[in-house]
């Protein structure tokens, strides 16, 4: 088989969901369409932008707090991928990973540009050089992606979650409170800590 | 699986998994802590997932906003320096569409209704309940589009067909849109014919192709410009399943 590979997640998970599954032949179909006429490539970008472009519009909002500038650098981090997309090297991290790494730049530049103007009288933007990350975009991305991934829980794993998180509730108060049993309860938890890791890694995987 | 396979397994036996979930969410739980405190791999994991759970508790579920449908628009145009869009959005110029009844579907329901009530009644209409689906696909839209669909792989007498169903279509300027089977790994696509929105489009599928390989439905966008290849702008795709 020559078709390229996509690196596994790193960390040791017994629990794929069917969207990790669906993630990993985006990615593949994505890297194959690269080596083809641009028009496939394309197409496949417009796939990846359906897929990931909530969660960098999300970042964005976050970070700009406004949606105007936030569409602009969603606009500019496509543009940035699509002109930059033979970079991409799945064996060097996930196509999420890379999306958000160049997510970062772009509201770095961002942050720069509004500050530059005023940069003498305020420190709130602190400058940052070129290219460079910020941490507290970081926070942001695992904010937004652990938002976002408790939202798709549903139920019920969703329900037991924001029980055990929001309302502190133990296991077997989870258990009476939905009428589950308790070893389901205690499953659905281990599963889902998993799961919100696993999603915190593959989009930190940048390269 | 084990404990022991999870961490790879060595020395005395590992705490289960899930107590350590347990712990790490602050709960009281009755476990090894002998264990615990002299193992390396339940210690990581613990704080692992203690990790999670703090940062999960500073925040509220919320699924993430998708971008106003301007942003992809933009992108695209960018991306596509000199090849024509298509807009999404409603046009004076608009071709209408033919919408084509499926009778079929009505006939065949009744026959299913005649054939399982009624012992002694025999169905007078021949053979012209659907053909089996083989494979199905639920359509859905690109950035952009909201046309949604679905396509069915069926099996006729006279080899296999695609049946689409599209719930509509945008204004078609100057164009039409086109139904392609595009290979899993994207290396290749074929085009069955043209589309218009509606019901139950059939277009036969060329006898011998590798369905399995050729899973993705895909409906494009095109212009009446004499070029066969795709016009990279697709309405909505999906891939079949058995």
């Amino acid at each position: 088989m020559s078709d390229p590979v996509v690196r596994p997640i790193r960390s040791a998970t017994s629990d794929l969901t069917p969207e990790h599954t669906a993630d990993a032949a985006l990615t593949q179909r994505f890297v194959a369409s690269l080596a083809q006429d641009q028009r496939y490539a394309h197409d496949m970008f417009a796939e990846v932008y359906q897929r990931w472009s909530a969660l960098v519009y999300s970042v964005a909002r976050h970070a700009m707090r406004d949606d105007h500038e936030a569409s602009e650098v969603t606009q500019r981090v496509f543009i940035s991928a699509w002109q930059s997309r033979d970079g991409f090297n799945p064996a060097a991290g996930s196509l999420p990973g890379w999306l958000l790494g160049i997510t970062r730049r772009r509201i770095a530049d961002r942050w720069r540009e509004r500050s530059r103007p005023t940069s003498n009288t305020t420190d709130e933007v602190p400058e940052t050089a070129e290219g460079t990350e910020d941490p507290r975009v970081s926070q942001i991305i695992d904010q937004v992606v652990l938002a976002d991934e408790l939202a798709r829980l549903g139920h019920p794993p969703g329900d037991i979650m924001r029980l055990a998180f929001y309302d502190d509730l133990t296991h077997v108060e989870i258990a009476e409170r939905l009428s589950l049993p308790i070893g389901t309860v205690k499953s659905h938890i281990r599963r889902s800590l998993t799961r919100l890791r696993t999603r915190l890694e593959v989009t930190r995987d940048e390269q | 699986m084990s404990n022991n396979d999870m961490f790879g397994g060595s020395g005395s036996l590992h705490c289960d998994p899930t107590d350590l979930a347990l712990l790490s969410l602050g709960e009281e739980v009755d476990i090894d802590t002998e264990h615990l405190d002299s193992c390396a791999d339940c210690t990581r994991e613990t704080a692992s997932l203690r990790r999670i759970a703090r940062l999960s508790r500073q925040v509220t579920p919320q699924a993430a906003t998708s971008p106003p449908t301007s942003v992809w628009t933009a992108i695209a145009q960018e991306m596509t320096s000199n090849s024509a869009t298509i807009s999404s959005a409603t046009d004076s110029n608009v071709i209408p569409m033919r919408q084509r009844k499926a009778p079929w579907i009505a006939v065949a329901a009744a026959v299913g209704v005649i054939v399982g009530s009624l012992v002694g009644v025999v169905a007078t209409a021949e053979n012209i309940a659907p053909a089996p689906v083989v494979a199905q696909a639920s359509l859905t839209p690109f950035p952009g589009f909201t046309t949604t669909g679905v396509a069915n792989v069926m099996a006729t007498d006279n080899g296999d067909v695609l049946a689409v169903d599209l719930s509509d279509l945008p204004p078609a300027n100057d164009g039409y849109f086109e139904v392609w089977l595009i290979a899993e790994d994207a290396t290749s696509m074929i085009s069955l014919g043209a589309v218009n929105a509606g019901q139950n489009t059939q277009l036969p599928i060329p006898a011998g192709l590798a369905l399995d390989r050729y899973r993705l439905v895909d409906v494009s966008a095109e212009k009446f410009d004499g070029d066969v290849s795709h016009s990279a702008i697709s309405v909505v795709r999906g891939e079949l399943s058995v």
